[in-house]
């Protein structure tokens, strides 16, 4: 993985993934500068108005450690911690530039990846500004909310490695 | 309702507000950190459906539409690729991941990703009739309320 130097820092306030408490996290910037490059301004705008502005990672309904899939990096895949949210509306960026709020996605809930590697510290710590981050946001998205527990993620019970806690 | 509660260079300097709001093209691009290559033909909220380990398909958040595929692991595969063909004596540099992630983006971008959306639309539409079809099959029809109608 990379660091930069010249992304700017974006700290966001999260939940402990133990649950208690509170931990600061950091925008990857690897992720971020290949969003910017794809011109995501919906994704982007997620970020910024979901997990900074609504600071959504504060109340998540649950977290999972780990993911049912194969990573980059030996024993990467169980560093990775899945918080899932459930709020009733997302963002985009409009064509003038406004963070503009609207209605969620029917039927889905908000999962948010993190890491608390210490090569994901590394690289965020590579800016003096994530200096406070305790862990890396490296994805975000709206993934379909299981039919019966319209709270967590279809295949739930499948698709991480274990279940940290559910609220 | 919308709502309008910030503007894009409150959050990002300017170069990298410019990139964002420059008109979107479909194009794919490579994750390094979550190891994916996200081809993205619509820039929208969408629907993320797993489908294994290895695919994950996009939807656009209110219409039947497949808006963006995720296709994961590629540097996972790498890996165990030079793996294998070290256990041959063809060594293969880190070097060359690059270049291969490139041309797989290319590849993406020029036909794969919108032949792949295209497809997981049919499928899904084939899907929906086979439901269909199910749930005709189940219904009690009593014939004589079709000549009533008649």
């Amino acid at each position: 993985m990379s660091g930069s130097k010249t992304t700017p820092s974006w700290i966001v306030k999260a939940c402990d993934p133990s649950g208690t408490g509170q931990v600061l996290l950091a925008l990857h910037p690897e992720p971020a500068e290949t969003m910017v490059r794809q011109r995501r301004r919906a994704v982007l705008g997620q970020f910024f108005g979901l997990i900074q502005q609504s600071e959504v990672l504060l109340n998540p309904v649950a977290a999972y450690r780990g993911l049912m899939r194969p990573l980059n990096f030996p024993g990467h895949d169980d560093d990775v911690i899945a918080y899932i949210t459930r709020p009733s509306f997302t963002y985009t960026f409009s064509d003038d530039g406004g963070l503009v709020r609207y209605q969620a996605p029917r039927n889905c809930v908000f999962v948010a990846f993190v890491c608390f590697a210490q090569d994901v510290l590394t690289d965020l710590h590579n800016n003096p500004a994530n200096a406070s981050a305790g862990g890396g946001v490296l994805d975000w998205e709206w993934t379909e909310a299981d039919p019966t527990v319209p709270y967590l993620p279809v295949d739930y019970q499948t698709r991480y490695r274990s279940t940290l806690w559910t609220r | 309702m919308d709502k309008v509660t910030g503007a894009i260079d409150q959050f990002l300097p300017p170069e990298l507000a410019k990139q964002v709001m420059a008109p979107f093209e479909p194009c794919a691009k490579y994750y390094a950190t979550m190891d994916y290559l996200l081809y993205l033909e619509k820039d929208t909220a969408y629907r993320a459906d797993r489908v294994d380990s290895y695919l994950t398909l996009l939807w656009h958040p209110d219409e039947d539409q497949a808006v963006g595929v995720k296709l994961k692991g590629f540097r996972y595969l790498f890996e165990r690729m030079k793996e294998i063909l070290g256990t041959r004596n063809i060594e293969i540099s880190d070097d060359e991941f690059l270049p291969l992630v490139t041309a797989l983006e290319i590849a993406m971008t020029a036909g794969d990703g919108p032949r792949l959306l295209a497809e997981a639309q049919q499928a899904r539409l084939k899907e929906k009739y086979e439901k269909a079809r199910t749930l005709v099959r189940s219904v009690q029809f009593d014939p004589r309320e079709l000549k009533l109608a008649a």
